[in-house]
């Protein structure tokens, strides 16, 4: 890798990095209110149609997704109390939280960036994550989530820092590195710990926090199979993508991580089979 | 013989064929995902939504020079993808499985 040019140097300090996620918006109450419940296992259905019924523009996104051909129930499911049936009450908000956050960043905000790449990947490695998990005898529905959410900070990233972010793209293009590499060498952060940043101001859930800022590094996570399931999806989902982009890679894998999974060739070759057939109807739910 | 993936008129597609590509209906919403197999009745319900063609998996002869070639695109691809997954048995390990996918799903 070449040495980092000086006018690449766009150092951010975390207090920089803390301010410019004020900026962004604030997730609706409804949405805080359910993010706060994802770690509350007493939460019944009840409780939680009658605080989701408080947004109406998630309650129609809810029902669409519950209808969509993903779920293989199209038009049966017509209010939230069928969605808890249909989906069960942790992938209601599972899904409640995955459909708020995907909302909080428009094409406008974002610039150049490919918001719908990005959403395609994030579902891929949600995907793998909840399958993982399975397998693992994980909380299935909390891998598919933090999946969804594990590059958060990226986004945030061309959100927040536009100029930052553009730098970090040409410094990848120069050095043919991976993103956290990238990112770490032109402002001294990466998206993994500005995600874990978002997210503690989310108030996620701690464990959910955690696993998004070690998913490129598993060994320093107080959750490290969660982190090692999350960190095997992520690679599955880049290895998945069309070789349309040169810049795309897979980032180094962690081959204990790997090796926690069991996964032989011929196994993960059928996950990767199986994944790429639900990942168009899933993208497409998500909308 | 070999699987492939073909795009054949909705009446030569003999029942029983397994979906390579998902259908969608004009409004680009997903009628059948990849991986499905054509039953009659299913073949019979995409004719009346206006369904003419599907991308199926037919078994057909090797070819062992088209192939060969398919393996070595395959095995370029995966080495320009996997440049900085390092030389683990893990990533010898997923770079087998990769190989397999798209030998399968890139017929």
């Amino acid at each position: 890798m070449n040495a980092l040019s000086g006018q690449l140097r766009m150092g951010l300090t975390l207090e920089e990095v803390e301010h410019g996620l004020g900026n962004l918006p604030s997730l609706p109450a409804v949405v805080a209110e359910i993010i706060q419940s994802l770690d509350n296992a007493d939460i019944d259905s009840r409780q939680l149609s009658e605080l989701i019924a408080r947004d109406q523009a998630l309650v129609a996104k809810l029902l669409r997704l519950a209808n969509s051909s993903f779920y293989g129930m199209p038009g049966k499911v017509m209010s939230i109390a069928d969605a808890t049936v249909v989906l069960g009450l942790r992938g209601v908000r599972t899904l409640a939280t995955a459909i708020a956050v995907s909302g909080c960043f428009t094409r406008e905000q974002v610039g150049d960036f490919d918001l719908p790449q990005f959403w395609r990947h994030s579902m891929a490695a949600a995907l793998f994550a909840r399958a993982l998990a399975s397998r693992l005898h994980e909380n299935a529905d909390e891998a598919f989530t933090i999946g969804l959410m594990h590059d958060i900070g990226r986004l945030a990233l061309a959100s927040c820092f536009p100029a930052h972010f553009a730098a970090v793209m040409q410094y990848r293009q120069d050095n043919d590195c991976p993103a956290q590499l990238a990112e770490q060498a032109v402002t001294g952060v990466d998206h993994a710990q500005i995600g874990r940043m978002l997210t503690l101001r989310w108030k996620f859930p701690a464990r959910v926090c955690d696993v998004i800022g070690s998913h490129h590094l598993p060994s320093q996570s107080l959750n490290p199979r969660l982190s090692a399931v999350i960190h095997v999806a992520d690679v599955l989902a880049h290895a998945m993508k069309p070789d349309t982009d040169p810049l795309e890679m897979v980032p180094p894998l962690q081959p204990d991580c790997w090796q926690l999974t069991g996964l032989t060739p011929a196994e993960c070759s059928q996950l990767l089979a199986g994944v790429q057939q639900e990942h168009a109807s899933a993208c497409e739910a998500l909308g | 013989m070999a699987r492939q993936m073909q795009q054949l008129a909705l009446e030569l597609v003999p029942v029983g064929s397994v979906l390579a590509k998902e259908i969608r209906d004009a409004g680009d919403s997903v009628l059948l995902m990849a991986g499905c197999t054509l039953a009659e009745s299913t073949l019979q319900s995409l004719h009346r939504r206006g369904i003419d063609s599907a991308c199926v998996y037919v078994e057909a002869p090797l070819d062992p020079e088209r192939d060969a070639v398919r393996r070595q695109q395959i095995e370029a691809r995966l080495c320009q993808l996997l440049r900085c997954t390092g030389d683990s048995a893990a990533s010898s390990q997923l770079k087998k499985a990769l190989f397999e996918f798209h030998l399968e799903c890139d017929a």
